[in-house]
């Protein structure tokens, strides 16, 4: 039984890894507004794409193992579109509405028990203190 | 060497042969592997959603982390992840040397990664940034102020959970690498047989896949500032 040793291979993803690690921190220090994020991400999907395929060795394996090895990925997608259909549609979304619940509840201290009396939790908060 | 020999002392009763019995392990590992991504995908997304609710709380508790660390830390995870790869190659080759060589340098490196996070968790202690009545906000001077401190300390809150069980799972992975080093000593692998490796090797690779998402969405939310 002869194996055919990958050695190079790891070695180029290796590399090509950490020129990604360098990207993203040389990324992250420039002024890239909006962008940042997705920059960012996509960065960090690219190495995560490149261990799965050559170090885990799933570019060798049978197609059921290769859907296994990317199904993580599609059942947190369904998990970040359905919660983000709901939270980034909300009316309350933003920090300046008056109804945001982050304006209830966690304040920093000097502003603590300043009006929201209709909010439970500041209530609860109110009396406990 | 005749391959995939019918009676290999390897093969389980329930198997027909060899190649059937390192699929079957393979498919369970990476069922399991996605169990573990779905439930670091419940963090990630409440994560997410708290990033956008607190936008400028967020990057400047963000901005108390050492990114030079952070990076430090993603290098010696990345190398340890090159000597994990080395070590399952050296194992398909039959060369039991080089595949404790290798499971000792993984090791090493793990244990070097987590050293370094404990170092960090040192320091975020000492400047009072850990959750909880000692939680105490210093804003580095010349960054915009930030009246919501609690959203500050959410973020903290965040940090210590997601590296926390990042480095829990880590300690296992040490674990599991010394019992493959006493495996490897007792002569149990060989050219033929070597799946626990392998499957060990993909545990190990996750973990190193987990850190590559929570370094930028930790340590890299906005290092420059943008007034």
């Amino acid at each position: 039984m002869s194996h055919h040793s990958h050695a190079k291979s790891y070695v180029a993803v290796y590399i090509a890894l950490l020129a990604l690690v360098a990207a993203t921190v040389a990324v992250a220090m420039v002024p890239l507004g909006p962008l940042a994020f997705p920059v960012a991400i996509s960065i960090a999907f690219t190495k995560a794409f490149l261990i799965i395929w050559i170090f885990m060795h799933v570019k060798d394996e049978s197609s059921l193992v290769k859907i296994f090895a990317f199904l993580g990925i599609g059942w947190m997608g369904i998990l970040f579109v359905f919660l983000f259909c709901d939270y980034l549609t909300r009316a309350d979304n933003r920090a300046d509405y008056p109804g945001a619940w982050q304006n209830y509840g966690i304040h920093a201290p000097a502003e603590a028990g300043h009006g929201h009396a209709d909010h439970p939790k500041t209530d609860a908060e109110g009396h406990a203190h | 060497m005749s391959s995939h020999a019918a009676h290999s002392p390897y093969l389980r009763h329930q198997f027909d042969d060899l190649p059937q019995q390192r699929e079957s392990a393979a498919l369970g590992m990476w069922a399991f592997l996605v169990t573990e991504v779905m439930f670091f995908g419940g963090i990630f997304g409440a994560y997410t959603l708290y990033r956008h609710w607190y936008f400028p709380e967020w990057d400047a508790a963000s901005r108390q982390l050492d990114h030079y660390l952070g990076a430090f830390n993603t290098f010696v995870l990345l190398t340890s992840s090159l000597t994990m790869a080395f070590a399952v190659d050296a194992a398909a080759s039959g060369k039991i040397p080089a595949l404790k060589r290798n499971i000792l340098l993984t090791l090493i490196l793990g244990v070097t990664f987590v050293g370094i996070k404990m170092y960090e968790y040192y320091t975020k202690w000492e400047h009072g940034l850990v959750p909880g009545s000692g939680f105490h906000w210093h804003p580095i001077p010349g960054t915009p102020e930030i009246t919501n401190i609690n959203a500050a300390e959410l973020f903290y809150v965040f940090y210590f959970t997601m590296t926390g069980i990042h480095a829990f799972h880590m300690l296992i992975g040490f674990g599991l690498l010394i019992t493959l080093y006493i495996q490897a000593k007792l002569g149990k692998f060989s050219a033929e047989y070597y799946t626990p490796v392998e499957m060990i090797g993909l545990y190990w690779h996750l973990v190193d896949i987990l850190w590559v998402f929570l370094f930028p969405l930790l340590y890299l939310i906005d290092r420059n500032v943008v007034l």
